[in-house]
């Protein structure tokens, strides 16, 4: 912007001297977009979240090459008997479970369903929350009333306990457990969806879309939401994060995946009597929880500042 | 073009316009049973200051004043003789752009900034040409060079961040002229811009009209802005119109202490230097608690009892189609700055 500014006052021709080929050049475009992005990738911290999720999804992906076991292959469920409670070793680096299982094969499977439950939860919730949260903020009035007095009301309860409810009402698994943390999620999405799109409304670019024909559905969907986006983006980098932390505790209190999924909240749950005789069954698993969610919340921040630069 | 101003037809007509805003505090009286016409082709003053209905007045045209808590309670906006209050949503959107079309104040931020300036552009001609992307970007572009954007084909990809104040206003007016309107609200659109580009919007906006032949009414603050530009002048104060004429009768036959106090609050080049500029004293009234009366009289050297009593209805002066609110003009003389001072 500086530059643009500092290129309108100084044309060349007022200038003694020819600033040759390298000045005269056009002032190179640059997108919004392109400005965040480099102001994300100069942030330290955030290049190292992007860098943990980055590894963590290569793993997902590459689970089934990385992994020197296939922890439930033809979906039957295989058990080492000779092999189990082994200290961590060579031939297996995170040691072995109490059938005998290769923790770092279980634990490579264990970040697909992680990734998986924090896109998927978020997702949902990013879909319906900053629907009615945009609706709400754009109309007003009693329409607003109504949504967010609903959203209110799920903010009463402890998510984990809301979350429980519904797994509790539409059973067990870890699909019921994804949708169940999403569902949580929602009014969290609603709320920043909503400032963001009353704080937007109020800008000129929205009377005159309006003044020049656009209708509410384009002005609302076209021009506010797209503007709204920064808060939603942050939000939704770390309430992954949150998200997988809850489908861990669901499937730590056996409401989430069920065994013999290698899911890593299971994991801590189903080895938590070996603590004392086999720490590596339970610390393995807590911190590829916490290495994941440390990820996003790092590119959550980082993100938070790329987007409003003058927001610290 | 006086002479061919009187055989123009009608194109808007307002009367009884009365628009209200009923906020917690109370009711503003934001606009009072203003009525006018304006011809086609005609260059329209609106002025007064900040506070006295002059862009709720064009907002309330549009059907786009914000409500809740805003509310046209009285009047009619005929529009080629059709009532604009009368229009649902859908027919107002038809109306907005093709036939009546607003530029902002602040130029900075009327430009959506996630979109490039052609993209705006060509929005407006899908909406209401139903132009193809292609037809449109070739449209996009001469319009932009006809608001005077160097190298206006390149420069439809950029980003509003990348246009200075003055071009982004420019981009505006393209925008507002991309559905060939007869008549484009200006809403002191040179007012955030520094008087040089200010002077170049103006000429840019008199060539248009010139070449185009839409009527232009130009909302501002600034008497110099309207003696240079319009043919008619409508002053208002406090949601009414104070007082109506050409130009000429404005500043030379003034007939309201009103005007006559924005007149003599103007600098000019024949005064001595370091000659104080005069300034009316007092404030605008809170128009939650309007005077029953004329709500000038409190900052009026010529106010009388009657005055306090009731608001006077607008009057035919001496002067040909030059109205006045005010029950003491004839005591009011113009072209005199002195004589306030």
């Amino acid at each position: 912007m500086d530059e643009q500014k500092a290129g309108d006052q100084f044309s060349e021709a007022s200038l003694p001297f020819s600033l040759g080929d390298e000045h005269s050049r056009k002032v190179e475009v640059r997108s919004p977009s392109r400005d965040i992005l480099r102001r994300l990738v100069r942030n330290k911290l955030a290049v190292a979240g992007i860098a943990i999720i980055g590894i963590v999804i290569l793993v997902a992906v590459f689970a089934p090459v990385l992994a020197s076991q296939d922890p439930n292959e033809n979906g039957v469920f295989k058990v080492f008997p000779r092999e189990n409670k082994q200290a961590p070793s060579l031939d297996h680096p995170m040691g072995t479970d109490d059938l005998g299982r290769d923790m770092l094969s279980l634990i490579f499977y264990g970040a697909r369903i992680s990734v998986r439950v924090g896109v998927f939860a978020v997702g949902f919730a990013i879909l319906f929350g900053a629907t009615l949260g945009a609706i709400a903020g754009y109309a007003g009035g009693t329409v607003d009333n109504i949504i967010m007095r609903i959203m209110d009301i799920m903010l009463a309860f402890p998510s984990i306990l809301l979350a429980l409810v519904i797994v509790a009402a539409i059973g067990p698994g870890l699909f019921n457990a994804m949708l169940a943390v999403g569902i949580v999620s929602i009014p969290t999405f609603a709320r920043i969806t909503r400032s963001a799109v009353i704080k937007e409304n109020e800008n000129v670019y929205v009377m005159a879309a309006r003044s020049l024909g656009a209708g509410s559905n384009r002005v609302l969907w076209k021009h506010i939401v797209p503007n709204s986006l920064s808060p939603l983006i942050v939000a939704a980098s770390l309430g992954i994060a949150t998200a997988i932390l809850d489908a861990a505790g669901l499937g730590f209190l056996g409401l989430g995946a069920q065994p013999p999924t290698p899911e890593w909240g299971l994991m801590l749950s189903r080895n938590k009597h070996h603590i004392f005789t086999s720490p590596w069954m339970v610390i393995f698993p807590g911190v590829a929880i916490m290495f994941l969610v440390l990820g996003f919340n790092l590119l959550g921040d980082g993100l938070r500042d790329a987007l409003d630069p003058w927001l610290k | 073009m006086i002479n061919s101003m009187d055989q123009a037809e009608v194109l808007l007509e307002i009367k009884d316009l009365t628009t209200r805003f009923y906020t917690e505090e109370g009711v503003v009286y934001a606009v009072n049973g203003v009525s006018y016409t304006l011809k086609e082709g005609e260059i329209l003053g609106v002025v007064g200051e900040s506070g006295c209905g002059k862009s709720v007045h064009a907002l309330s045209i549009m059907g786009l004043i914000p409500s809740p808590p805003g509310k046209i309670d009285k009047g009619e906006v005929l529009f080629d003789g059709r009532d604009l209050l009368k229009f649902n949503q859908s027919e107002l959107r038809d109306i907005r752009g093709s036939q009546v079309a607003m530029v902002f104040q602040d130029p900075m931020t009327s430009l959506n900034p996630v979109y490039t300036v052609g993209f705006q552009i060509t929005e407006v001609l899908s909406i209401h040409k139903g132009m193809n992307d292609k037809e449109a970007r070739g449209v996009a572009g001469e319009l932009l060079d006809k608001v005077g954007i160097p190298g206006a084909h390149d420069r439809l990809d950029d980003y509003p961040h990348q246009f200075s104040g003055g071009m982004r206003q420019r981009a505006m007016i393209a925008m507002a002229l991309a559905g060939d309107p007869k008549l484009l609200i200006a809403d002191e659109p040179t007012t955030a811009l520094d008087v040089t580009i200010q002077a170049q919007i103006i000429d840019l906006v008199k060539r248009l009209q010139e070449n185009l032949g839409m009527a232009v009414m130009w909302i501002t603050h600034d008497l110099g802005v309207v003696a240079e530009l319009a043919q008619n002048v409508n002053v208002m104060y406090a949601g009414y119109i104070v007082e109506r004429g050409s130009v000429r009768d404005i500043f030379k036959a003034t007939r309201h202490p009103y005007t006559l106090g924005l007149i003599g609050s103007l600098p000019r080049l024949d005064e001595a230097p370091g000659t104080e500029l005069v300034a009316i004293p007092g404030l605008p009234p809170d128009l939650v608690d309007l005077p029953k009366g004329c709500p000038f009289v409190p900052r009026c050297m010529y106010a009388v009892e009657q005055c306090l009593e009731e608001m006077p209805p607008l009057e035919q002066t001496d002067g040909k189609d030059h109205t006045v609110a005010c029950w003491r003009w004839e005591h009011v003389v113009g072209e005199v700055t002195a004589d306030v001072r």
